[in-house]
């Protein structure tokens, strides 16, 4: 990565420090300054939040890097921040367990970043999000004094969740530097069915049967996008990937019963494992980054199968690629180049009650619009709190929600 | 309203009885209009306000406040609103745990946290304290449960906190909101995650000659890649006493017992129960019962959740603590308590969820003593010392309350406790809801709490 630039920005300095201690020092004499500080992972999700007001400095904690503790009988690991999600993933196949996290780019994406960034991807339906499995947080206030939250035991209630300050708040609330996460044990098989169809109301069905929850997927995601995606998304307009985790006996009846409930409708119907299956699920993550406009929806689940086909249909033609995690109501919108179909889709989302973020899009619209969407009555207490957490503003100031 | 010293005496503690005190008065609302005019006339005189739900709370949590409103949401009960196509309902907070899950029971639906106290305890209360119960090992706590909060704050402004739909955008306030122990705000309603009930579930109770192997089993479990339902363990002492309340017909010759639940699909179930029974019997399990059908899950679990009751009854007063420890050094820390018990000539019982190392010792007393009060509450905060040492946690549901506030600064450095006051005021900028509760009143040397001012006779 050649730039450390954002919003029309450059930082007069870039630091690099070792550790954790070196990291506080240097934030304490930016804070001292007054100098606006931008924390730094791989860089692959600084897209997101309203423009930076000011920035002097890039902090690159990718020299924070390294496991800390793993202790598999506990399922619990203790990681640096700057570590790629490649190197944790690696270290804990090896033990046959699996940290939840999802990437685009796993060999840069960080630790720190993706939880910074509020990343999830298609395996939070079995799994949760980062709020879900974060136990513990080592950070550095904006006065560089160094803070923790949480505890390294799976469950633990002493004190306020301060480990919660952190989940996708984009650098705003402090610099994490460690982090210690719950674990799950690596899943024997994790097959995966594709059904592809013409337009998304036709999955409508199989989709209410799976938001029941009976059949127990672990991943039910609609996706959109064009042929040059490559696999998956060459095999039919709309696709329907059902995933299923736990031993052969359980995912082999889980197949079957996913076959049934959507080929029906489909138009074509395959089932893959092993590696294949492993690759589609990598897939599901990519290419989300491109495109220059970006906006993540949130409805209920049950609404999921209308927005699709709102959008679908949209007089503006579909956005380039749609991104649905069709039981949790969560839906990823990508435009290739940017234009006012967004405001459309947004408006489809308010119109069924739900919420919206930009969660990426070109300076001059950011400068615009609240990628944050709408402002509710708990603003104020969000400005109160980033007031009371980085009261000199030093810390990516006017980037997340409370200013 | 409540206002008459004998009124009041129900209203003196919470299931934490070692510590009493009486507020001024007591409010029982039936609306979030009428918590938010309590709070608002709060807020225009100074006086300290303290939401309560259910009393059932072990820490401590709802202590009145001298001079300060107790604000009871008992009344407060309603399901607003069940929504199956979406998995959500919306309660008030006064709503017992167990209510929620039996509105949504028969269309074969739950809301997963089910501490044991759930047949008296609050959707508030369950909030407040973050609470678990013994499915936390695969199904979470109350934070995975909630999506949204109608809370009031301590002025009187009426705020929602998290939304119906998934990844509220902004800062998780929610996320801050539970577990605050009703420092932050007091919560009104919830919109909760439903869960769908399993397809099957197979209960096992496996009966070691100790403590140790029993603990052994634990971590071969969990090493295996197993993530039970639920994985509890009882000690001898609360077996007898859970024998002699119901007589489920447990061994009274055991070291301990593991009750080992596991649910999901039909389909590979049996595998993992073998898998399980083979795992029990490597690690010196004398045998290993499954439980026959519904009724007899039923009976074992009954017993489970009523352990300490049922061990209350060998003595006067009994303190239920609560730990957490990494799950490996289960034995030494079971080794240490046992120890402890011994030096202090205190009995303790443990039963507790061992499957995430949560410990409950459960210190059986006679609160008329104040030596003995004064021996427990020394022998409790060694036990506590203890789950630090080998880098656990004071609190793993409980709460810290006021029962461990003094130990806070053991756990966290004094920069963790200056933010966590910071951010307390973000919320609760003069104090004055729930005062005294979660951090330390006074910062500095471990001690002891000598706040003790007897039983009421």
């Amino acid at each position: 990565m050649s730039s450390f630039a954002l919003d029309g920005l450059t930082p007069g300095t870039i630091a690099r420090p070792v550790d954790a201690a070196e990291a506080g020092r240097i934030l304490a004499e930016a804070h001292a300054a007054g100098r606006a500080v931008v924390p730094w992972g791989g860089g692959s999700h600084q897209a997101g939040g309203n423009p930076l007001a000011r920035y002097d400095l890039a902090l690159d904690l990718r020299g924070l890097a390294g496991v800390v503790d793993h202790q598999p009988a506990d399922l619990t690991l203790t990681v640096r921040a700057g570590t790629p999600l490649a190197v944790v993933q690696a270290a804990l196949a090896a033990h046959g367990q699996l940290l939840p996290l999802e990437a685009e780019d796993p060999a840069t994406a960080t630790i720190g970043g993706l939880v910074s960034a509020g990343v999830s991807g298609p395996s939070r339906l079995a799994y949760g999000t980062a709020r879900d499995f974060t136990i513990w947080t080592a950070a550095l206030q904006a006065d560089g004094t160094a803070v923790h939250g949480g505890a390294k035991v799976v469950k633990n209630v002493a004190g306020y969740d301060m480990t919660k300050l952190y989940m996708g708040s984009l650098g705003s609330a402090g610099v994490l530097t460690e982090l210690c996460f719950k674990l799950r044990p690596l899943p024997a098989t994790r097959p995966v069915v594709i059904a592809g169809f013409e337009e998304p109301g036709a999955a409508a069905d199989a989709l209410a049967e799976l938001a029941t929850g009976r059949l127990v997927p672990s991943l039910v995601t609609i996706v959109h996008g064009p042929d040059a995606w490559g696999e998956p998304y060459n095999l039919a307009k709309w696709l329907l990937v059902i995933g299923a985790d736990g031993p052969r006996e359980t995912t082999s009846w889980q197949v079957e019963r996913f076959f049934g409930l959507a080929s029906a409708q489909a138009a074509l119907i395959t089932s893959l494992d092993g590696e294949e299956a492993l690759a589609v699920r990598q897939a599901l993550m990519t290419p989300r980054s491109q495109g220059e406009v970006r906006l993540d929806l949130r409805v209920l689940p049950g609404q999921t199968a209308l927005l699709l086909e709102a959008l679908a249909f949209m007089p503006e033609g579909p956005p380039t690629g749609v991104f649905a995690e069709a039981t949790l109501g969560v839906v990823r919108c990508t435009w290739a180049t940017a234009s006012d179909a967004w405001r459309a889709a947004a408006t489809f989302a308010d119109d069924l009650g739900g919420r919206w973020t930009l969660a990426a899009a070109p300076l001059a619209l950011r400068r615009e619009v609240d990628v944050f969407g709408p402002a509710r009555p708990d603003r104020a207490l969000m400005r109160r709190l980033k007031a009371t957490l980085d009261p000199k503003g030093i810390l990516a100031p006017g980037r997340f929600a409370g200013g | 309203m409540l206002s008459r010293p004998e009124e009041l005496l129900v209203y003196d503690c919470d299931a934490y009885t070692i510590e009493k005190a009486a507020p001024l008065a007591v409010v029982l609302p039936t609306s979030t209009e009428e918590v938010a005019a309590v709070a608002r006339f709060a807020h225009q005189h100074g006086l300290p306000l303290v939401p309560r739900g259910a009393g059932t709370g072990l820490s401590g949590g709802c202590l009145a406040h001298d001079g300060g409103i107790m604000l009871a949401l008992t009344r407060m009960t309603k399901v607003l609103e069940v929504d199956l196509a979406n998995r959500r309902a919306v309660v008030e907070a006064g709503l017992v745990n167990a209510r929620l899950t039996e509105a949504v029971a028969r269309d074969g639906y739950a809301f997963a946290p089910d501490p044991s106290s759930q047949s008296a305890c609050t959707i508030g209360g369950n909030v407040a304290e973050n609470a678990g119960g013994p499915h936390t090992l695969k199904y979470g706590v109350t934070v995975n449960h909630v999506l949204a909060l109608e809370v009031v704050l301590p002025d009187g402004e009426v705020v929602w906190l998290g939304d119906r739909t998934e990844d509220a955008p902004g800062y998780d306030l929610l996320g801050l909101m539970v577990g605050s122990e009703g420092t932050f705000g007091i919560v009104t309603k919830a919109v909760v995650r439903l869960v769908p009930q399993p397809e099957a579930v197979r209960t096992l109770l496996a009966i070691f000659p100790s403590v140790a192997d029993a603990s052994n089993a634990v971590s071969a479990l969990i090493g295996a890649g197993i993530v039970p339902a639920a994985l509890e363990m009882m000690d001898a002492l609360i077996l007898q006493a859970v024998e002699a309340a119901f007589q489920y017909g447990f061994p009274l010759d055991a070291g301990a017992v593991l009750i080992i639940e596991l649910d999901g699909l039909e389909a590979g179930l049996d595998a993992q129960k073998d898998q399980v029974l083979r795992l029990c019997h490597e690690h010196l399990a004398t045998e290993v019962r499954v439980a026959k059908d519904a009724a007899d899950r039923a009976r074992l679990w009954l017993a489970r959740k009523k352990a300490v009751g049922a061990v209350g009854r060998l003595s006067p007063s009994k303190i239920t603590m609560d730990g957490v420890i990494p799950r490996t050094r289960l034995p030494e820390v079971l080794a240490a308590i046992s120890e402890i018990g011994a030096r202090y000539g205190l009995r303790i019982a443990n039963v507790f969820h061992a499957g995430d190392g949560n410990l409950h010792p459960v210190i059986l007393f006679d609160e008329r003593d104040p030596a003995q009060v004064q021996t427990v509450l020394e022998a409790g905060g060694e036990i506590l010392k203890a789950c630090l040492a080998v880098g656990g946690s004071i609190t793993g549901e409980h709460g810290v309350g006021v029962e461990k506030s003094a130990f806070m600064h053991l756990q966290f450095t004094a920069a963790d406790l200056a933010a966590m006051a910071s951010l307390r005021e973000v919320f609760n900028p003069d104090g004055r809801l729930n005062p005294g509760k979660l951090l330390p009143v006074h910062r500095g040397c471990a001690e002891l709490p000598r706040r003790f001012k007897g039983a009421a006779t």
